[in-house]
């Protein structure tokens, strides 16, 4: 499912996370690291499966970075959508506070 | 949140005041416009949405029950992100179009920063620049409906997973994996215009 795939830099820190994800148990490899995301950062997962994600996290720095954009970019849209809601400057339709009235006018005859 | 620091006179507005209808009107209009605009994602299909809101949630403004400051804001804004919701849904738009264009304007050259802002930047200081702010919305607008509108309710409006499925009208697990996807494209796109290092 993923389009990303991970590739450390450093040769050393790849070939320990390639050995601890073969030898060790409970280990999972970045995509299965990457459907956890949602979860992990709602706060839902139990506490073994949320071990396992964050045991993950101490041997890739990938995922890490990773991480730490995608958290980014949901508090980046939240926060520019607030801003600029809050800062922009955009004219009342002319005929908008008319139809308000006629409407609000008809309403009450009804 | 709209402001609400200009105290509206809810029974003058009751009554049709059209001065008190103005004043309402210049408060709410522009940051129900920005939603409007995230929801559905074209900016003249926003504007005809937020008015026939505007004009049907006033019109039956008797049932509307002040629960304090803001709460007429708030009020207004739910029947607004109603309706956006409703006209996404009865609007058939190929938003693959509006993808598509996005990609083309980063083709043209919008890049502005080699490394990862997003790495290297508060949040904060990230969307402090007009200009950001204007690509970050217009990239949360380009993405298709299916995707926008989990990533408005989830993270932008603050509905939890079981909250926007009801909205949605699709399964839990439909919001996580769709929510999980916006993030990816969204991610994908920002990085692509402010510069980001893919592993």
């Amino acid at each position: 499912m993923s389009h990303w795939m991970p590739y450390s830099k450093n040769r050393f820190t790849r070939g320990m996370k390639r050995q601890m994800l073969r030898w060790f148990p409970g280990m999972i490899t970045c995509e299965e690291f990457e459907k956890f995301i949602v979860d992990y950062l709602e706060d839902n997962l139990s506490v073994s499966k949320k071990h396992t994600f964050e045991r993950h996290l101490k041997i890739c720095p990938e995922c890490i970075d990773y991480l730490d954009a995608y958290s980014k970019v949901r508090d980046v849209s939240s926060a520019s959508v607030i801003m600029t809601s809050q800062h922009i400057n955009s004219e009342v339709p002319d005929d908008l506070v008319k139809a308000v009235v006629d409407a609000m006018s008809s309403d009450d005859e009804n | 949140m709209l402001s609400s620091s200009d105290e509206i006179d809810l029974d003058a507005l009751r009554q049709g005041s059209p001065a008190e209808i103005k004043q309402l009107m210049q408060r709410v209009w522009a940051p129900l416009l920005i939603h409007a605009q995230v929801i559905v994602g074209d900016p003249h299909l926003a504007e005809d949405v937020v008015q026939e809101a505007l004009i049907r949630a006033l019109a039956r403004i008797s049932v509307f029950e002040s629960r304090g400051a803001g709460s007429l804001d708030a009020w207004l804004r739910k029947i607004v992100i109603n309706q956006a919701i409703s006209t996404v849904r009865s609007v058939k738009r190929r938003r693959e179009d509006a993808l598509d264009a996005f990609d083309s304007e980063l083709d043209r050259g919008v890049r502005v920063a080699k490394e990862s802002v997003l790495a290297t930047q508060s949040v904060e200081d990230f969307v402090a620049d007009e200009q950001t702010r204007v690509l970050v919305l217009d990239a949360i607008k380009a993405l298709p409906d299916s995707l926008r509108l989990p990533l408005y309710l989830r993270d932008i409006e603050g509905f939890n997973t079981a909250e926007t499925a009801k909205i949605l009208e699709i399964s839990q697990s439909n919001v996580r994996t769709r929510l999980h996807r916006a993030r990816q494209v969204l991610k994908d796109r920002l990085e692509a215009v402010f510069g980001g290092s893919r592993p």
